[in-house]
């Protein structure tokens, strides 16, 4: 090249470095993200490798059924391409830190294998000192320091695994087979291994090595997840493979015979340790007859100081009677002699009386003798008198007989008579009188008394009268001279009758009064001898109290020693009280010596019965296990089993596929602006070729001139944008995987993938240079004197909206002027189209994508998973276990519903396509919507369980090329096959599932389905599901527990970094977006300068002219942005078919957000651009464009 | 005083190290309604006095006086707003909206105007009445400078100022184009500044500045000027 032509070229860079600078960095972009993002890919691969190899990650991994042997290793070694063989122990067991339970893997720390890398403090040198998984110290909250703690969390014995349990945190560390956030399954706790931690070596008990790690020959030189690695694998595993049954059967041996041995030995110890614990029972035996002999005794002693003690009672009680009864006696004694002392008394008083009586009785004899002679003279007065009256009478009768004769004597008698009378009437009243004094004196002597004294008077008075006789014959005379004085004879006769009477009564009286005495005498006699006997008795009594008395003074005597004899009693009481304290005691002494005794014996009793049981157990156990004891196999496993090693193949792969796909897009859209950048260019130079031509410099040149100039910028922006793209992607997405994900990862290569970066250089090297040539061809074929006048402005057209007047003439003319502006340039507004709207597909791709990708877990096991937790039954186990432990897990506390589903692996069959899918069998169809939805993924019509047929993911539909009502054959895991129709295509983002209803699955196998599957809705919080996980898994027949939310979870942690890494695509594009607004918009200004020179010096104002282009930019940006939408639209799903894994469909469909989202970026980008442009409108030199002919 | 005034006006241009002195102490006047001609050599300044003149540039000492505005002292928007309303502008290559029709590229600058004249009337003037919807590609060169002075005109400018308006047109065109200038001068009484290299014309001028590096060389009146018809160059 001319030196002229040379510098023009570099001026030409200089004059307008915005345009060189634009293409450069559009072309650095776009070959930045097509290598960055094609490279990722290998990069992984790469930085895994290199990592792996820094780490020596085993190549093989041999497992057996019987652990493995310093043999077993040894044979190993000498395998052909094996360079290291190791064993290797491994456990699980549970530790617990904040009261959260962790499962963590102890593996034996390995030096040439496997290495640990230290993220953190240093490796273990003592036994106590332990390395822990980096992740799980940041998980579980555990220092570096700490010491942790382990148990089994089965019911063998830590000890059985370990030496000790205890540990020291001395660092923290990855392993290159653990890279990622899992680590695997357990069979303890709750399913799920937390982390793991390495030990010494020797800390390990186990017999037998877990696992063999081996590292092979000949891979030196091979990256990892090549093909020849894998064969160079496959080999060495095929060779481990060959020589495996023949170390089984020699394991087998040496296991049986080991076996067997100890099961005798064990056996023997059970037998000793039994015989030791029948003794010591014999012992306690004994020792408790013992004790209730005491007790019987105690009991029997108790009795009989309690009847002695009654008896003691009664002897007070009758002491206390006897006591009571001499007191009583002494009392009567007393009251006695107080009687006997009246009695005294009374019989001398009756003595008294009756001597008085007797007294009385002789005077009243004396008086009653008196009285009878009284009576007697009384009495003889009274014969005396009756014979007088009689003979007065005779007298009288005389008298009157001789009345006559008589009367006169009688007068004369009577006249003495009367005389007489007179006078006894004269005495009488004074008899009388006296009388009546003795009367009132004596009552039983008046009328003695008064014939006593009549007696007298009458003895008197016979005298008198004898005297007075011869008076009386004068009386008599006189009487009868009281004839008539008869009557009171008569009278007297009357009453000396009553006189008479009275005497009689007298003498009766007498009689009586005699008889009375008679009877006092009587009396008397009797009251003597009463009062004789009432002495004697007297006496008799005296005699009897003093022998009472006497008596009484013995009972005293005996009540006093009766005390003495309760006193001593009592003593012996006491006594025999103390004897029984002590004795008890002495049982409470030997009871509890027994109870100690007991104790201790059920202490070792119950574990060594527990031993002995659990030896038995064990035994059983041993004997059964060596009966099934098979030849075991050898488990020969390569790295693809490793499941860290695996997923991160997966991802690396679908980065891969990620570039073949959005990079080349976007590499499009750049070489497509870079290309219409530099025709652009070369039209305008139009004038300077043509005097280039004109001056003879030859076409090859001239070209060159604008090639040098496209392939400055290309191969410049390419070769940055390679150097710049392929370490800054790959680096943020491994970094992305490396922080997130992959933690094991800490070195990130990210070499020049020279083929990658070849490409990139040499495709924009090709698409701008060949777009430079063609233009340059182009402008080249017209004259030098075409080329040196001005080219022709594009005309300008009328278009299509003119030739609706009504609308047109509405138009200002700087809308007609743009207007007219978008359909003239047409390759422009193409161009613009395309790139704006290609920046905004792949902005979408990149919001699409995560839209897509988002929402995966939510649909999955939100919308169409409705129940919250599978768990999967042991089928091993007898049905009876799995009934009760179905019944125990659907009746579990916040259980709200469950169904139970049979689960199994099928293939699914069409024509040429196969498909493995999860065949399930739910045992209530007619209950399948309350915990799987059924529905179309874009209708979002619900469908119910078909009947017929059978119901298939979506994914699966596609992947077998089947749609509803197509036939596809099941094959079953016993081989099997069936044909059934397909009738439902379901909604399904996460793996392939076939649902059959038992009646379709009976008709197509004939066996009813076997429920090894346990779907479960609950109403837990965090610790009750913890807890729910923890009793589950803990039931034999609990093969696994899976939560739907830590299946989501872990979802979206492996999609949140792919959502990340969509934020680079998202980034990317919007650069990308703002080079080529920024280089359209910079064509545009350029190419239209005149105009706009034009307008200036019109006088139109900056905004005005900013207005006149910014009105077309804005019009471009909505055509760029609604093509966008629709190339967006396709991409995303070209892209989304790209990126899927096979297990999982995204979802189809961009959120309307998103669509928004990119709209709104893409106008921000056009209105920064615009605002850049302003700038630029103000500088334009009206003077300078206007002038220049081109 | 003079309509157009200017007095002592300079111009330097710096050119990286290199000052450049486009007018080094111009001063004339010109009269309303004359037909004024800028005549000089390549390169002497006459552009730059234009463009000063003009609104398009700013002197960089000196004053311009147009109507009895200070136009030296306007800077940004009052330079825009002056050229807007004052100047009317006709170049050597048109400078036409391509997009625009004869008619509407006229419109176009009347839109910004405050007193502005009809544009079909001016159009008719410049004898383009039969393609006034014609884009300027489908017109001729005169044509298209025709509808350039229709667009300076029709803004009813205070100046007209003409950039080497015949100098991309041939003898005859540009013969007509400048009986057009002319003829606006006199009829419209429009001042009407013209620059040219080309000496031939000056007798057609009311009034003739040369100017030769930056300098006025004379400038003259022509009390008669001769009609163009009789001018052969």
């Amino acid at each position: 090249m001319k030196r002229a032509l040379r510098k023009d070229s570099i001026r030409e860079i200089r004059r307008n470095p915005g345009r060189f600078i634009s293409i450069f960095f559009i072309i650095a972009l776009g070959a930045a993200f097509f290598t960055g993002i094609r490279s990722t890919k290998y990069d992984m691969k790469y930085s895994a490798d290199l990592y792996y190899n820094s780490a020596n990650l085993m190549d093989i991994r041999v497992l057996s059924d019987l652990g493995l042997t310093d043999d077993d290793l040894e044979a190993l070694r000498q395998v052909e391409g094996v360079s290291l063989a190791e064993g290797n122990y491994t456990a699980e067991a549970i530790c617990e830190q904040s009261n959260e339970e962790y499962v963590v893997s102890l593996i034996s720390l390995t030096e040439d294998i496997n290495r640990p890398e230290i993220r953190q403090g240093r490796m273990p040198e003592a036994e106590d000192e332990c390395l822990v998984d980096t992740l799980f110290l940041e998980e579980s909250g555990y220092k570096i320091g700490d010491t942790i703690q382990f148990r089994s969390g089965t019911d063998t014995s830590i000890s059985d695994t370990l030496t000790r349990d205890a540990f020291t945190i001395v660092g923290t560390a990855v392993l290159p087979h653990y890279m990622d956030l899992e680590r695997g399954n357990a069979g303890i706790g709750d399913g799920t291994i937390d982390g793991f931690v390495l030990l010494n070596r020797n800390v390990f008990s186990l017999d037998v090595y877990t696992e063999a790690l081996i590292l092979i020959d000949g891979t030196e030189g091979e990256l990892s997840y090549s093909t020849e690695y894998e064969d160079q694998s496959e080999l060495v595993q095929d060779r481990i493979e060959a020589i495996a049954d023949a170390e089984c059967q020699r394991r087998y041996d040496e296991v049986y015979a080991e076996g067997r041995s100890k099961l005798d030995d064990a056996e023997q110890e059970i037998a000793d340790a039994e015989r030791e614990l029948a003794d010591a029972e014999q012992e306690l035996e004994d020792g408790r007859q013992e004790i209730a002999d005491g007790e019987r005794t105690i009991v029997e002693n108790e009795q009989e100081l309690q009847d002695a003690r009654q008896s003691l009672a009664d002897g007070e009680q009758e002491l206390q009677d006897a006591w009571q009864q001499i007191l009583d006696g002494r009392q009567q004694i007393a009251d006695a002699w107080m009687e006997v002392a009246k009695n005294g008394a009374k019989l001398e008083k009756g003595q008294e009386q009756i001597d008085q009586g007797l007294e009385t009785l002789k005077q009243k004899e004396e008086q009653l003798s008196q009285a009878e002679a009284q009576y007697e003279a009384g009495y003889a007065q009274y014969q005396a008198a009756a014979e007088q009256i009689n003979a007065q009478k005779e007298q009288i009768a005389q008298a009157e007989a001789a009345l006559p004769a008589m009367e006169e004597q009688l007068a004369a008698l009577k006249a003495q008579l009367a005389a007489l009378q007179e006078q006894e009437a004269l005495s009488e009243p004074e008899t009388e009188a006296e009388t009546e004094t003795m009367e009132e004196d004596s009552s039983d002597t008046p009328a003695e008394d008064e014939k006593t004294g009549e007696d007298t008077q009458s003895q008197e008075e016979i005298t008198v009268l004898e005297a007075q006789i011869a008076e009386l014959e004068a009386v008599i005379a006189q009487m009868r001279t009281a004839a008539d004085m008869k009557p009171q004879l008569l009278a007297a006769e009357a009453e000396l009758e009553t006189q008479g009477g009275t005497l009689q009564e007298t003498r009766v009286t007498l009689d009586q009064a005699k008889q009375q005495i008679q009877q006092g005498y009587a009396e008397l006699d009797d009251a003597q001898a009463e009062v004789d006997a009432g002495e004697e008795e007297l006496e008799a009594g005296i005699a009897e109290l003093d022998s009472q008395s006497a008596k009484l003074d013995e009972a005293e005597i005996e009540y006093e020693d009766g005390l003495q004899e309760l006193e001593d009693a009592r003593q012996q009481i006491a006594d025999g009280e103390q004897a029984l304290t002590d004795a008890r005691q002495e049982l409470t002494d030997a009871k509890k010596e027994l109870e100690d005794g007991q104790r201790e014996y059920d202490e070792k009793a119950a574990d060594a019965r527990q031993e002995i049981a659990d030896a038995r157990e064990e035994i059983a156990d041993g004997e059964q296990e060596l009966e099934d004891l098979e030849v075991p196999s050898w488990y020969v496993l390569g790295r693809d089993t490793i499941a860290s090693y695996v997923s991160y193949e997966m991802d690396a792969d679908r980065m891969g596929s990620l570039g073949n796909v959005f990079p080349v897009m976007f590499f499009l859209v750049a070489a497509l602006v870079s290309l219409t950048a530099m025709t652009r260019m070369v039209e305008e130079q139009r004038t300077a070729i043509g005097t280039l031509k004109a001056l003879g410099y030859g076409d090859g040149v001239i070209t060159w001139k604008y090639l040098s100039y496209a392939m400055a910028a290309a191969i410049g922006g390419s070769i940055l944008g390679v150097l710049v793209g392929s370490v800054l992607i790959p680096w943020v997405i491994m970094n992305a995987y490396g922080t997130a994900l992959y933690r094991g990862l800490s070195i990130y290569l990210m070499p020049l993938n020279m083929d990658q970066a070849i490409l990139a250089v040499a495709a924009s090297v090709c698409s701008t240079g060949i777009a430079t040539m063609a233009a340059a061809y182009r402008e080249l074929r017209s004259k030098p004197a075409q080329l040196m006048r001005p080219k022709t402005p594009e005309s300008g057209k009328r278009v299509l909206l003119e030739r609706i007047p009504f609308l047109w003439r509405h138009l200002n003319f700087t809308w007609k002027s743009t207007i007219r502006n978008l359909f003239r340039y047409k390759k422009r507004f193409l161009m613009t189209v395309i790139g704006i709207g290609g920046c905004m597909a792949l902005m979408l791709v990149g919001y699409g994508l995560q839209d897509s990708i988002s929402v995966v877990a939510e649909r999955q096991y939100g919308e169409l998973f409705l129940y919250d937790a599978q768990i999967t039954i042991d089928t091993e186990q007898d049905q009876e276990v799995q009934d009760t432990f179905t019944e125990y897990c659907t009746g579990y506390e916040g259980v709200d519903n469950s169904l139970r589903v049979c689960a199994e692996n099928v293939t699914l069959i069409c024509g040429e396509e196969e498909h493995d899918a999860e065949l399930d069998v739910p045992e209530t169809p007619s209950r399948m919507d309350e915990f799987v939805t059924f529905r179309d993924r874009v209708t979002r019509e619900s469908y119910g369980f078909p009947s017929e047929g059978a119901a298939l993911s979506e994914k699966t539909a596609d992947s077998l090329n089947v749609s509803a009502g197509d036939l596809i054959l099941i094959e079953f895991d016993d081989g099997e096959t069936a044909e059934v129709q397909v009738s439902e295509v379901i909604e399904n983002y996460m793996m392939h599932y076939i649902y059959l209803s038992p009646d379709v699955y009976g008709q197509l196998t004939g066996n009813t389905p076997e429920y090894n599957r346990i779907w479960v809705s609950c109403s837990m919080d965090e610790n009750q599901r913890y807890a729910f996980e923890n009793d589950m898994t803990a039931q034999d027949a609990c093969y696994s527990v899976v939560f739907m939310d830590s299946m989501a979870d872990s979802l979206n942690d492996m999609l949140d970094i792919l959502n990340e890494v969509m934020y680079v695509l998202i980034i990317s594009a919007g650069l990308l977006a703002f080079v080529v607004l920024y280089n359209l918009n910079s064509i545009n200004i350029t190419e239209r300068e005149r105009e706009l020179a034009t307008l200036k010096v019109l006088g139109f104002y900056d905004g005005e002219v900013a207005a006149y282009v910014y009105r077309e930019n804005i019009i471009l940006t909505f055509i760029g942005i609604a093509a966008g939408v629709f190339m967006g639209i396709s991409l995303h799903r070209f892209v989304i078919l790209t990126v899927e894994v096979d297990l999982m469909m995204f979802a189809r469909e961009i959120q309307p957000m998103s669509f928004v989202i990119c709209a709104l970026w893409s106008m921000l980008f056009s209105l920064i651009m615009n605002a850049v442009m302003y700038i630029r409108l103000k500088k334009i030199d009206m003077i300078a464009s206007l002038k220049n002919v081109e | 005083m003079s309509y157009v005034e200017l007095k002592d006006v300079t111009k330097v241009y710096q050119m990286g190290e290199v000052q450049i002195k486009a007018c080094d102490g111009i001063s004339f006047q010109i009269e309303k309604g004359e037909f004024a001609v800028i005549v000089g050599p390549s390169g002497a300044g006459k552009t730059t006095v234009l463009n000063i003149l003009g609104g398009m540039d700013t002197a960089t000492t000196g004053t311009v006086t147009v109507d009895g505005q200070d136009v030296s002292t306007f800077r940004g928007r009052d330079l825009i707003r002056y050229r807007r309303e004052d100047i009317g502008f006709v170049f050597q290559f048109y400078n036409l909206m391509q997009n625009l029709t004869a008619l509407e590229n006229v419109e176009l600058a009347l839109q910004i105007c405050k007193n502005p004249l009809d544009a079909k009337e001016v159009l008719k003037e410049v004898g383009l009445e039969s393609r006034m919807k014609n884009f300027p590609a489908q017109l001729s060169g005169g044509e298209q400078q025709r509808v350039a002075i229709a667009r300076a005109l029709a803004k009813n400018p205070r100046l007209l100022l003409c950039d080497e308006p015949t100098g991309a047109l041939d003898y005859v065109t540009g013969k007509a184009i400048l009986k057009l200038l002319h003829d606006t001068c006199r009829t419209r009484n429009m001042t009407v500044i013209v620059i040219t290299h080309n000496t031939a014309i000056t007798p057609m001028a009311d009034r003739v500045i040369h100017i030769h590096s930056g300098k006025v060389k004379s400038m003259k009146q022509n009390e008669h000027p001769q009609p163009i018809e009789q001018i052969e160059w």
